[in-house]
């Protein structure tokens, strides 16, 4: 028997996937409805698997993964989704989650996923795991040079539309050092405007992990 | 124009001499061959520049030599400081006004009044001279320069102030932005026909719009085809392969008409003779031809830096409103793909999990679930055609609809979170237009969730309200105080977030127990 931890905002699914998982070798030992919650959770229930959603209020799932990751910790991680970009998809698989789940695809599924994710395997919805190989050969021949952790940071900060201002708040730098490093990831993607960048965030943020 | 006042000031001046012998030793004999030379020059001028821009640019110079020279003969054969010729000074000065500018009118304004007194000198022994009349009239010829050099100054802007603010008007949006910008820059120009190619910024198609003076073509060519907006305004008239532009210093300078212009441009566009006025701003590039214009002559290379700039502007100023409504469009799109997310995919996943559940049970009386789950989705499917009842009006209702939805809503909630959920509505005649009721909607949905799971809260108390074209939505809480987010603040992020889409304001605050959240969302949605 498996103990998991489950997070997700929606408490349709939470509901749905405790009856779902009554009868089957896995047990909800806890709900979280935030990414605060799970990391509070996994440190006080320290469960064999995280179920996580990604599309969570405040920071979202992606981050309770880094944090999880940061910290060397080796439980088992699961991503139940309705939808993830590029980008996420391929951080997910670098950053070592064991099991990715679509909310729309076959609910059995998830089954499938967690026992193989027990078992000490990995499984991969059949959609992302065509689009990771599908990634990775777009990638395979690429010639920019590879990103360092605080770039790829940087890079989604201008994704969500921060001014250098509150990227140097974020990060707890100066903005001089914020334009010093927008200047060194403009020279090193071939990109001239903020707004380029932006909109390629995907692309490069992906390319970067698929190679990484 | 001027070449006409020419002619029509040096047949008074004669016609004047002539009628005038009350003094017949104030006007010397030689005067009279020298008027008559001057007229038949003027006549000649007149002819030779009458519907010829070409001619009238390369004489212009040389007739203002002729009139300046004239000036200072007759003034000397004249009775210097008491010559009846004083006032042709006028015609001399207005003339450099209206072709050159100030600088040409005050050197012109120098020399003139240089001459002036030469001449009266000259003319004029020292101990005869009327000194009184002399500085008078010497006061007279400075402040009359100043006036002049004003009105070189300002002309322009004066003469283009009318189709400026045509340029400039709001125009509506209905009219494409090419057509209108092509239809004010030929009614400025007083032109009956006109073309302009436009490529947008980061585009590599142009778009050609040509008005023959009866209908308006527009077309996609690629923007290779046609030539890089030339470095200012230029007029051309392709039969002579002439043309002629401004240098840096205001100098006029020829050239060759078909290499300023391209053959492809000519062909396309049918281009014959007129005035080609580059286009360049941060939303595009690229040229405005007027052709058939009336009385074209090198003055309207003025013009057409002026028209060109406010052409530009407003094909800035529409590529910005354009920019704004598709904003606006997208954070709209944005809005509706969340709610569809945080309801409709949402459940739907989670029935299809319930299913699979069921499926896979043994033995088990599924009635009570299978009874569950057909309430879930009986309440789903009244949100759902409520969210699309709301899309589908396209426009507004009323007060009375919104709060009934919302009541729904909250019992629906109150069940979910297993909490007490009152709603309240405070009556109000308010139109509501459909995008605020969704907000409305999901800022219920998160506030009663936001509540029971961040807050611990067991009653959510709900009220509308509505005042001074906001809608207002007040929830006060049992629970605790809303734990801080990692910038600091106690106020949900989701909640924040949507109602600064919506252009509203929030406002937090902590007492007696409960936790009381204030939002006000304004009916006219967010300011662009």
């Amino acid at each position: 028997m498996s103990r998991i931890v489950l997070a997700d905002d929606h408490p349709m699914i939470r509901t749905a996937i405790e009856v779902l998982l009554r009868d089957t070798a896995h047990e909800v030992v806890g709900t979280a409805a935030s990414a605060r919650e799970a990391l509070e959770q996994m440190q006080a229930l320290k469960p064999d698997i995280l179920l996580l959603d990604l599309a969570m209020p405040e920071q979202g799932g992606m981050s309770v993964v880094r944090k999880l990751k940061s910290e060397g910790s080796t439980q088992k991680i699961a991503i139940l989704t309705a939808g993830i970009d590029d980008a996420t998809l391929m951080e997910a698989r670098t950053l070592g989650v064991r099991g990715m789940v679509l909310k729309s695809s076959d609910p059995a599924y998830l089954i499938d996923c967690l026992d193989k994710v027990q078992a000490g395997g990995t499984w991969i919805d059949p959609e992302l795991a065509g689009r990771i190989h599908d990634l990775s050969e777009t990638f395979s021949g690429a010639k920019r040079p590879a990103l360092a952790p605080r770039e790829r940071q940087l890079i989604r900060f201008v994704r969500q539309g921060l001014r250098n201002k509150e990227i140097a708040a974020e990060l707890g730098v100066t903005e001089g050092t914020v334009k010093v490093y927008l200047h060194g990831i403009f020279e090193k993607l071939g990109v001239s405007t903020r707004t380029e960048l932006a909109v390629r965030a995907d692309e490069f943020l992906a390319e970067s992990f698929a190679r990484g | 124009m001027i070449a006409l006042g020419r002619v029509l000031l040096a047949s008074l001046l004669l016609i004047a001499v002539w009628i005038d012998r009350s003094e017949p030793a104030d006007i010397p004999a030689a005067a009279y061959p020298l008027l008559v030379g001057y007229l038949l020059i003027a006549v000649a001028i007149a002819a030779a520049t009458w519907k010829n821009w070409w001619l009238d640019a390369h004489l212009s110079g040389p007739a203002h030599a002729i009139d300046i020279a004239l000036f200072t003969a007759v003034v000397y054969l004249t009775q210097g400081d008491q010559s009846p010729f004083f006032t042709f000074f006028v015609f001399v000065l207005l003339s450099a006004a209206i072709r050159w500018g100030w600088r040409a009118t005050a050197l012109t304004a120098i020399l003139l009044s240089l001459l002036y007194v030469l001449a009266s000198l000259l003319s004029v022994p020292g101990e005869d001279i009327a000194w009184g009349r002399f500085v008078a009239r010497t006061g007279h010829l400075v402040i009359l320069s100043l006036i002049l050099i004003w009105f070189g100054v300002n002309q322009w802007r004066a003469r283009l102030n009318g189709s400026a603010e045509d340029l400039l008007a709001e125009s509506s949006p209905e009219v494409p932005t090419i057509e209108s910008a092509l239809v004010a820059a030929m009614g400025a120009a007083r032109a009956s026909s006109g073309a302009i190619v436009w490529v947008r910024a980061g585009k590599t198609d142009a778009i050609v719009a040509r008005n023959d003076g009866s209908e308006l073509e527009v077309d996609h060519r690629p923007a290779a085809d046609f030539s890089e907006p030339a470095g200012g305004p230029f007029l051309y008239d392709v039969h002579k392969n002439r043309a002629l532009c401004r240098d840096a210093k205001g100098n006029l300078k020829t050239l060759r008409a078909r290499e300023a212009l391209g053959d492809e441009d000519i062909s396309t566009l049918k281009l014959g003779q007129g005035l080609a006025v580059p286009l360049v701003s941060e939303a595009g590039e690229g040229q405005l031809y007027l052709e058939t214009v009336r009385g074209l002559s090198s003055d309207h290379l003025e013009m057409g830096e002026q028209i060109g700039a406010n052409v530009a502007l407003h094909m800035q100023r529409r590529a910005l409103m354009k920019a704004a409504e598709e904003s606006a469009e997208a954070r709209s799109r944005l809005a509706i793909a969340r709610d569809l997310h945080d309801s409709v995919v949402q459940f739907l996943a989670g029935a299809g999990f319930r299913l699979e559940a069921m499926k896979r049970a043994e033995g088990r009386d599924l009635t009570p679930e299978l009874e569950e789950l057909k309430q879930l989705m009986l309440q789903e499917q009244g949100e759902l055609r409520a969210f699309i009842r709301a899309l589908r009006g396209g426009s507004q209702m009323g007060m009375t609809d919104v709060a009934k939805d919302l009541q729904a809503l909250a019992d629906r909630l109150a069940r979910q979170w297993h909490v007490q959920c009152t709603f309240s509505a405070a009556k109000a005649e308010m139109a509501v237009p459909s995008r605020l009721h969704l907000d409305a909607q999901q800022l219920v949905r998160e506030a009663v969730a936001n509540a029971v799971r961040h807050a611990g809260a067991k009653n959510v108390s709900i009220r509308l309200g509505a005042e001074q074209e906001e809608l207002k939505l007040d929830f006060i809480n049992d629970g605790a105080a809303y734990p801080k987010t990692a910038d600091g603040e106690r106020m949900p992020l989701s909640l924040r977030e949507r109602v600064e889409a919506a252009g509203g304001a929030l406002e937090l605050s902590r007492g007696m127990g409960v936790t009381k959240l204030s939002i006000s969302l304004p009916v006219g949605g967010r300011a662009a």
